[in-house]
């Protein structure tokens, strides 16, 4: 097993949130932890695997962005996260190619399969899909923060979820309300205290609100 | 294994066995001796269905020893379906107690005189046939269930359901797991409908009182198992994904990449792909009960299968796999993994390929049969095919026979095998590698161990197509090789990125045949499997014209990356240049 994934305090990701002053949703999940296998972090996975909002600086490198926006620690980003998609499209080179606003990135562990071995991040068998590959894109490298969406895919959202839970990311009111309505499908979800901008709220009435706007923090932790 | 068994269907009251010896047969296990056999002893233009083609079912040359993982079985026929050689294979495990009884290869020939359905059971003591016309039309369950009842539950079923009876085209063999349910199959090709043109319903093996498969070094063989072991479970994918998620686990990542091939090849995401990816899949198991993690042979370390249990907490069906959860799933506009499970039980019982039916369902709703997205009717469908109704026969054809029974001009086949889960526009090379492959569209055929591990073709330059061809070739030739071992293909993610691990796998070879095999004499073998694949396939007619994907992928962008298939004839044309 890869070991524990410890992530650097990301003072300026949390700087970037609290400058935007979104709506926020805090859930505090009782009486366990949000990493080990059948913990909390399983109601969340969905969204994570959906795709998620996280800012980074405009024309930043996949690299800089996981990294000094992120948090992330670049032996993971090496070694972890084998395949990652841009817009759809298979990267090889995590210095070279670069994010732009609303721009979807997804990760993900090495793949099974030929079709698997193709797709990965400088793979031997890269050729076999070079018409769909990310060549050099011409993100312009800018001050300012953008939005990506990002995904995460099997043992990468297990390992990464509860960082980026507990650091918050960026949802939709629709997510919100599909996530906590799936949520009250499971009684154990109940161990969930939940906030609104700092009110109290149940689940059941989360999945069921309104009125929530497309840029929600939400922010998840033991 | 030193023997052959030889049953005549066509014998003179009923069918009759002979041992023989292997002959020039020595030494081949798997792929390589049901390409050899085929190769050597059907004519190519024979009727796949009539007395001259002959069903060879082989273990890996590994099988039934102590090596890890390799419990898988080879079946190889002239294929009803392609026209051309076919060797489709299977887990479960046949392969290993075959291999015990010391048998190489059971060959199954002749034409049966009459419609007399037969039993074959064999164990240390011989082999005995005996008619049993009460197993007609059963499906594989209740098959092995009358197996059990009669021989107990430690044997091991090779059958056919219904399909392979009414010999179907998209029939297939199963082949029994550890909890004696028939839910591995050799799928590919209609091999189903050439067992079920001998009359052979099911073959039972019972290894009672034989002994382990012993290697030539043991020591050699004990140490290069353990590294081997040791490879696959510290590598991500074969330690860790696959165990986790199954095969299913590319779901995700594939519709990602646009490759995901939607709505009968129509386009390259699916809206409801998370639904039914392998993570889903996973925490819908474990929340009823079932088992993400299990092996379908004894000995897997990797144990990429899993139980599916029903709303109520009933065994329904194996974990499906990434290319069922695709065929009957996104390619039908299915976003229901129960819809999907049922429809894995239902062609594991019939006894039908999941990928041709998937494609050949998703035809049919492309002509109008069925809505996409009506999963109802897509079981219905499959229900047709169980019970024989002529639509059920046109579907149980096959994707080709329902695009030409409607008049459908997007029908994915090459050599009339339907494409598997991965569209070649997007993945060009995958896309070499169906139109090339002796097996027509399969997506196992370009597996295992990168060319510079095997010492061959040198470095790929990835700005020139032809590179594309040659990986391919590579790809195949290595492939080849590996599925005359035994060893589960999926062997081929630890072995391609850890060296080790693949000379241990060599080794475990070396040990346990007493050879120095080498990577060079690896990709020998592979090449002189498809050596005589080619030359069987080029007698029974098959041109360079049937190297090709159909006119579709050449003129129909596939959404959301808008390409065609790009490389050119005349590359596809060198692959076979070695």
């Amino acid at each position: 097993m890869f070991p524990l994934f410890f992530m650097k305090t990301v003072k300026n990701m949390t700087e970037q949130n609290e400058r935007f002053s979104p709506q926020t949703i805090d859930v505090k999940v009782l009486g366990g932890d949000m990493k080990t296998p059948g913990s909390g972090l399983r109601w969340f996975l969905p969204i994570l695997r959906k795709g998620f909002g996280a800012r980074g600086k405009n024309g930043a490198s996949i690299r800089d962005f996981f990294c000094r926006d992120m948090g992330g620690e670049p032996d993971y980003l090496d070694q972890r996260i084998q395949t990652i998609l841009l817009n759809g499209k298979p990267v090889d080179d995590v210095d070279s190619t670069r994010i732009h606003d609303g721009v979807v990135l997804a990760f993900s562990s090495a793949m099974p399969g030929v079709a698997g071995a193709t797709l990965r991040k400088g793979g031997k068998y890269a050729p076999m899909r070079a018409a769909i590959s990310c060549h050099d894109n011409d993100a312009q490298v800018g001050g300012e923060y953008v939005y990506a969406t990002l995904k995460l895919f099997n043992m990468v959202a297990e390992e990464l979820g509860a960082f980026f839970l507990e650091k918050g990311i960026f949802v939709t009111g629709s997510d919100i309300r599909d996530l906590f309505a799936g949520c009250v499908q499971d009684a154990a979800s109940q161990d969930m205290e939940i906030r609104w901008d700092g009110q109290k709220i149940g689940s059941t009435q989360l999945a069921k609100a309104r009125g929530m706007g497309s840029r929600i923090l939400l922010k998840v932790a033991p | 294994m030193d023997k052959i068994l030889r049953i005549n269907v066509g014998a003179q009251g009923g069918p009759s066995a002979e041992v023989t010896p292997l002959g020039s047969y020595e030494g081949m296990g798997g792929r390589a001796m049901t390409s050899a056999i085929v190769a050597a002893e059907v004519p190519p233009l024979c009727h796949p269905l009539g007395e001259n083609n002959k069903l060879v079912i082989a273990p890996g040359m590994l099988s039934g020893s102590a090596a890890a993982i390799s419990g898988r079985i080879s079946v190889g026929c002239k294929s009803p379906l392609t026209g051309g050689i076919k060797e489709s294979n299977s887990g479960g495990q046949a392969a290993q107690v075959l291999g015990r009884l010391g048998y190489a290869a059971i060959v199954l020939e002749g034409k049966p005189s009459d419609d007399t359905l037969y039993k074959v059971f064999i164990n240390k003591d011989g082999v005995e046939i005996k008619p049993d016309n009460s197993l007609k039309m059963l499906g594989n369950y209740d098959t092995v269930a009358k197996i059990n009842a009669e021989r107990g539950d430690k044997v091991a079923c090779i059958s056919i359901g219904p399909a392979g009876e009414m010999k179907m085209m998209a029939a297939s063999v199963a082949c029994t797991d550890m909890e004696q349910r028939p839910t591995r199959h050799a799928g590919r090709g209609g091999v189903g409908a050439v067992m079920g043109s001998k009359n052979i319903k099911v073959i039972v093996l019972d290894d009672a009182d034989m002994p382990m498969r012993s290697p030539k070094d043991p020591a050699a063989f004990k140490a290069a198992n353990k590294e081997f072991v040791q490879g696959l479970r510290k590598h991500p994918v074969t330690g860790e994904g696959l165990p986790a998620y199954g095969t299913n686990v590319l779901t995700n990542l594939i519709n990602e990449s646009g490759g995901f091939p939607v709505n009968n090849f129509s386009n390259g995401q699916f809206e409801g792909a998370s639904k039914i990816s392998g993570e889903a899949q996973a925490e819908l198991e474990t929340s009823r009960g079932g088992n993400p993690t299990h092996g379908c042979h004894k000995g897997c370390v990797i144990r990429c299968s899993g139980t599916f249990l029903d709303k109520n907490g009933n065994f329904l069906t194996k974990q499906p796999e990434y290319e069922t959860v695709w065929a009957h799933g996104a390619n039908c506009g299915i976003d229901d993994l129960d819809t999907i499970a049922m429809l894995d039980r239902l062609d594991d019982d019939f006894g039908l390929d999941t990928i041709e039916m998937g494609a050949a369902i998703g035809v049919a709703m492309e002509a109008g049969v069925a809505k996409f997205g009506d999963g109802e009717a897509a079981v219905n469908l499959i229900k047709e095919v169980g019970k024989g109704t002529p639509l059920g026969r046109i579907l149980g054809g096959g994707a080709a026979m329902v695009g030409k029974a409607y008049g459908i001009t997007r029908v994915p086949v090459v050599k009339g095998q339907a494409l598997p889960a991965y569209d070649p526009r997007a993945v060009q090379g995958m896309g070499v590698t169906y139109a090339t492959a002796t097996m027509g569209a399969d997506h196992t055929a370009g597996y295992a161990v990168t060319a510079n591990v095997l010492g061959v073709g040198g470095t790929v330059d990835p700005l020139k197509p032809m590179g594309q061809v040659e990986l391919s070739r590579n790809l195949q030739i290595a492939t080849a090789a590996l599925d005359s071992t035994g060893f589960c293909l999926f062997i081929a993610f630890a072995i391609l990125d850890q060296p080790e691990t693949f000379q241990a796998m060599v080794d475990i070879i070396n040990g346990f045949h007493g050879l120095s095999l080498t990577g060079d004499d690896v990709v020998a073998l592979g090449k002189s499997i498809l050596t005589n694949e080619r030359e069987f396939n080029k007698k029974a007619g098959f041109t360079a014209q049937d190297d090709r994907l159909p006119e579709f992928f050449l003129n129909e962008p596939l959404p959301p990356h808008n390409l065609t298939f790009q490389v050119p004839d005349s590359e596809l044309d060198e692959l076979y240049n070695w």
